[in-house]
């Protein structure tokens, strides 16, 4: 699987990172590292302790990445969920819905790019 | 000296006078025994010594009796005993006869005369003999034996006798014990002196009897006396004469039958023994004297120590105090409610209420000058209402005596207590920021409620007005089915509902624009424009509805400057014109009003403007003035005869809380009224750019405008910048126009679109020419609404910007400049101006991998940089830097600790030297107007949005360092 295919299955912008960064290994060497920090289970952990500082730094550090990497959908959700807990968390169901629209883009996003990544180790 | 060591001294002191009473007292239970043991020593070795002297000469004696016996010549003895004098030195030699004659070796014969001799002769047969004798008055020691009756110079002889001078025999035997204050006798066992050691005359008699008249014995009976001088063993009796005591040693005489007796003074013995004692007790003390020294040199040093630490410890917690209560506001101060004198006052109070520690000190209740309020609390009886460890906590007003600042303070009074005092603590804590938090709240609360209210009664007004238009449109929709058939009815039918539908539509928008305002989701723009151009385009609006109503509308604009203003125009001249169209509202037919403006006050860029709009008009009750800028209120009288939502007033009254200004209102009922808006604005000065078009290669333009008379307008406002301005009314003219002007090889440099147009609108018509001008074109929309609603899909067909209506040359100038900077995005031919290789960056971004990214980016581009993890780290790194150090400064804004804008602001005021000139330039994900007004506001030179683009970045570098350079 190449950068621009596993761009394609989490539905991201393969052109316009290209366009910043310059090379294919640059993104993949970005993006695997983005994966490897786990800023999602960071996150949750965060919402769990009900630490909003944490909370919002994850979700603001994933809109920068989204932003960086071109990763439009994790962009977007977690833009979404960074204006949610910028002041305070709110109520479980108040946040349900954007924290799930988050994990499922951020879960495709792993997914494919560890897809990458084992098709490339082989 | 401390307590302790005068305690330790005292102990000591105890000690020893208690160790020498009981010293003292052994001693003198002692001293019988120790005296007699003493006295019968001395005695006894005098008995020895008497005792080896008189064995002595007997012994000689006896020999030269055995030597004398068997010698029949007189002359040989006489020869023999001669030498022998001269070898012992006796005085004389005797032959004796149990009677006391004598004759001597030169034959002289005499008597021994001496009373006592008849005693000694007595036993003279028996024993041996020494004592006095007077021989020739001359007082002579006599050693004599017995021997074999023999006969010398005619006379019978039974014994020999040799007798020494006195002072011989004491030189042999010394006597002289006590310092001569004894004396000593050797007596006879019937008490008759034998031989006595004190005088030099004849002592004789009997001691005892001499004794006994002199003095009486003291714990013995004058029997048992005689009887121990005869007995065989030693002891010691008391004696008194005149009161004064005696020793009396007897001393069995081992010689022969006899006693020595001693008589020593007791005072004597006991000063002896006293001595003994003191120097000994002298020596005790010598001796402990250094352990006594050490120990309290020992312990005056150590309590010393300790005091020192005590000090010291004493000093830090009091320096500990001092940093509490001088970095703090709270006061406590320590009283008795008996006198009402404080024992402690912290020492702040001076600072935070002006008042003296001394006069507090004097009397707490001096404290009461500073209360606001009258209320007086601390009576005697109040504060025993406290109980013990209880308090009790009040509120009050306190006035600062100096500065008369009015603080609210919470004051707790603690009653607390030992065995002997009962007394009080205060403490006074500045509660004011809560109060005034408590207040605001209060306040909101009475808002929000007030506000909800004025909502439900707004809604109960507004079903009025927004039925009587819906009502119409309804009504008349109905009548138009009936008359369908009528063309000329529907015509009037289809007015009336126009004319309807515009008045709910001026309602929905006053209702969303008050809407918008109040969630606080309006923006200001920094838009550049003049005062001219401000007051033009709200006189076109104003001026017809002026005239409908035949009323006078004049505009004064004297001592404007020339400069051009930077603020959000479109909302001021909302703001304009919503006064003035209030003016020609509530202004009769025939009336006047004006708009005056001015600039009371400038102050560098910055300059205080002064709108003021004023009218003859109905006037406003003092009532009203009040509630005026409040949403959804009406004058009663007005609101069914004059339209609106009763909201302008107060979109206008939060636009300008908005912009950080304040407007007023001054009327008089039936006299008119006066609305005075006051703004800071900034100001730019004219930028003199004459080469401004031929550098944007623009000599001719194309507009679309349905109105002809936007179109003549802009022809006349282009005619100074030599910008030949082409117009069409209809859209679908357009893209065929372009098209052939540039077949004729005249092609237009650039199209101006308005949006809104009949039969075929903006975006239609600008895909129309980008389909047959290609892309080279630029095209701008003109619109009079905000282009956020139309900006992605007019990008979509190929729109380059946007202008706001009404036209102006400065907008159409920014405009211009916006679209070309977009548009220089990838041309190759400037990249490598742009270079930013070389240069050295600060990185402030909170989030690793995206900071790594930027920074290899730059490293790619030839550049270098540091980095810092958020704002106070990369202000600090700044700061620290040497001078030239960066170039560069990239600033995240949304970073934990502190974030971009502080960050920005904190360098800017630092003392670094570039801290005003480092250019610095922010990044953001939101790359909304406010993001860019607030980081320029705060400091920063340009805005770069996320995720950064290495080619628009270097392009903003490169703006940074043409105007830095």
């Amino acid at each position: 699987m190449t950068i621009k295919e596993c761009y394609a299955q989490m539905e991201a912008d393969y052109e316009g990172v290209l366009g910043r960064l310059g090379s294919d290994s640059m993104i993949r060497r970005y993006l695997v590292r983005f994966v490897q920090t786990d800023e999602m289970q960071k996150l949750e952990q965060a919402l769990q302790e009900g630490s909003q500082e944490n909370a919002f730094t994850c979700a603001h550090n994933m809109k920068g990445i989204g932003l960086n990497l071109g990763l439009t959908r994790l962009f977007e959700t977690s833009a979404v969920f960074c204006d949610l807990v910028r002041t305070a968390i709110p109520a479980l169901e108040d946040y349900e819905g954007e924290l799930c629209e988050l994990q499922r883009a951020y879960q495709c996003m792993k997914e494919a790019v560890n897809q990458m990544e084992s098709e490339t180790d082989r | 000296m401390s307590g302790k060591i005068k305690k330790l001294i005292l102990y000591i002191a105890v000690v020893l006078v208690v160790y020498f009473f009981l010293y003292g007292y052994i001693a003198s239970s002692h001293n019988y025994k120790e005296s007699r043991d003493h006295l019968l020593e001395i005695y006894s070795q005098m008995d020895n010594s008497y005792s080896m002297l008189v064995s002595q000469n007997w012994k000689m004696l006896d020999d030269w009796g055995r030597m004398i016996a068997g010698q029949n010549q007189e002359d040989a003895i006489r020869s023999f005993v001669s030498e022998e004098k001269n070898n012992w030195k006796f005085a004389d030699f005797y032959f004796l006869n149990s009677s006391g004659s004598y004759v001597t070796l030169d034959g002289v014969a005499g008597n021994m005369n001496c009373p006592q001799f008849q005693d000694i002769s007595e036993n003279f047969n028996d024993t041996n003999f020494m004592g006095h004798v007077f021989i020739d008055g001359e007082d002579m020691v006599l050693f004599a034996i017995t021997t074999d009756s023999g006969v010398y110079e005619s006379f019978g002889y039974t014994g020999i006798g040799i007798t020494y001078k006195r002072e011989a025999v004491d030189k042999l035997v010394d006597v002289s014990a006590f310092h001569e204050e004894s004396e000593c006798y050797l007596v006879y066992p019937d008490g008759n002196i034998m031989f006595s050691a004190k005088f030099n005359e004849w002592d004789s008699g009997n001691l005892v009897t001499r004794m006994l008249d002199n003095g009486r014995f003291r714990g013995v009976e004058e029997e048992e006396f005689r009887e121990k001088i005869r007995g065989n063993s030693p002891s010691l009796e008391l004696y008194e004469v005149d009161g004064i005591e005696y020793y009396v040693a007897c001393q069995p005489l081992s010689f022969q039958k006899g006693t020595i007796l001693g008589i020593v003074p007791k005072s004597v013995i006991n000063s002896n023994m006293k001595q003994v004692r003191w120097i000994s007790i002298l020596i005790a003390v010598l001796a402990l004297s250094p352990i006594i020294i050490g120990i309290l040199y020992y312990f005056v040093s150590w309590s010393k120590e300790r005091f020192r630490e005590k000090d010291m410890e004493i000093h830090e917690r009091e320096v500990l105090f001092q940093i509490l209560t001088d970095q703090t506001d709270d006061i406590y101060i320590i009283f008795s409610s008996k006198d009402y004198r404080a024992q402690y006052v912290s020492p702040n109070i001076e600072r935070v209420f002006g008042i003296s520690v001394a006069q507090i000190q004097d009397d707490v209740r001096n404290l009461m000058v500073m209360t606001a309020d009258d209320k007086i609390t601390l009576t005697g009886t109040q504060l025993e209402l406290i109980d013990i460890g209880e308090y009790w906590e009040t509120s009050r007003s306190l006035v600062h005596q100096k500065t008369k600042e009015r603080k609210c303070y919470k004051e707790m009074l603690y009653h607390v207590s030992d065995s002997k005092t009962s007394d009080y603590i205060m403490q006074l804590s500045d509660r004011t920021r809560e109060r005034n938090i408590a207040e605001q709240l209060e306040n909101a609360l009475g808002m929000a409620k007030s506000a909800s209210e004025a909502k439900t009664t707004f809604l109960s007004n507004m079903s009025h007005d927004l039925r009587t238009p819906m009502n119409a449109i309804v009504g008349i929709a109905t009548l138009l089915s009936k008359e369908a058939d009528h063309p000329d009815k529907v015509r009037e039918y289809a007015k009336k509902i126009t004319a309807s539908s515009n008045v709910l539509f001026g309602l929905i928008n006053d209702i969303l624009d008050m809407s918008k305002i109040e969630n606080g989701k309006i923006t200001l723009a920094s838009d550049l424009f003049s005062m001219e151009e401000l007051v033009e385009g709200v006189s076109v609006i104003v001026l017809p509805q002026a005239k409908a109503k035949q009323q006078q509308f004049e505009v004064y604009t004297d001592g404007i400057p020339e400069e051009a203003f930077i603020g959000d125009r479109l909302r001021l001249q909302q703001i304009l014109l919503n006064l003035l169209s209030n003016a020609v509202k509530y202004t009769p037919e025939h009336g006047k009003f004006d708009l005056t403006i001015t600039v009371p006050e400038s102050t560098g860029e910055y300059q205080l403007v002064r709108f003021t709009v004023h009218d003859n008009g109905i006037g406003m009750t003092k009532e009203f003035q009040q509630n005026i800028f409040e949403p959804f209120e009406r004058m009663e009288d007005s609101s069914r005869t004059i339209q609106g939502t009763g909201l302008g007033m107060a979109i206008v009254k939060n636009l300008v809380d908005i912009m950080g200004g304040t407007i007023t209102v001054d009327s008089t009922l039936g006299m008119g009224s006066t609305f005075t808006v006051e703004l800071v604005l900034r100001t730019k000065k004219p930028q003199a750019d004459p080469d401004f078009w031929k550098n944007y290669q623009i000599s001719r333009i194309l507009l679309i405008d349905d109105e002809e008379v936007v179109c003549r307008s802009v022809q006349v406002m282009m005619e100074d910048t030599g910008v030949l301005v082409e117009y069409t009314t209809d859209g679908r003219e357009a893209d065929a126009l372009v098209e052939r002007e540039a077949e004729a090889g005249t092609p237009y440099d650039l199209v101006l679109v308005d949006w809104k147009m009949p039969h075929q609108d903006g975006i239609e018509t600008s895909r129309r020419i980008r389909e047959s001008a290609g892309n080279q074109l630029p095209i701008l929309i003109l619109t009079a609404f905000d282009w956020e609603g139309i900006e992605k899909e007019a990008r979509s067909v190929g729109v380059d910007g946007f202008l706001s209506k009404p036209f102006l040359v400065s907008a159409f100038k920014n405009s211009i400049v916006c679209m070309k900077e977009s548009e220089l995005v990838g041309t190759d031919q400037e990249e490598e101006d742009l270079s930013i290789a070389g240069l050295h960056f600060l990185v402030v971004e909170d989030y690793e991998i995206n900071r790594d990214i930027l920074m290899e980016l730059l490293q790619m581009e030839g550049a270098t940089s540091e980095a810092a993890v958020n704002g106070a780290e990369g202000a600090e790194m700044f700061e620290n830097s040497k001078e030239g150090h960066f170039d560069m400064i990239l600033m995240d804004v949304q970073m934990p600790v502190l974030n971009g804008y502080e960050a920005t602001r904190r360098i800017r005021s630092g003392s670094h030297p570039q801290s005003s000139t480092i250019p610095i330039i922010a990044m953001t994900a939101n790359a909304f107007e406010e993001d860019v007004t607030k980081s320029l506001e705060s400091g920063m030179n340009e805005h770069v949005a996320k995720p950064i683009d290495m080619k628009v970045f270097k392009r903003a570098v490169n703006r940074l360092r043409g105007r830095t350079s």
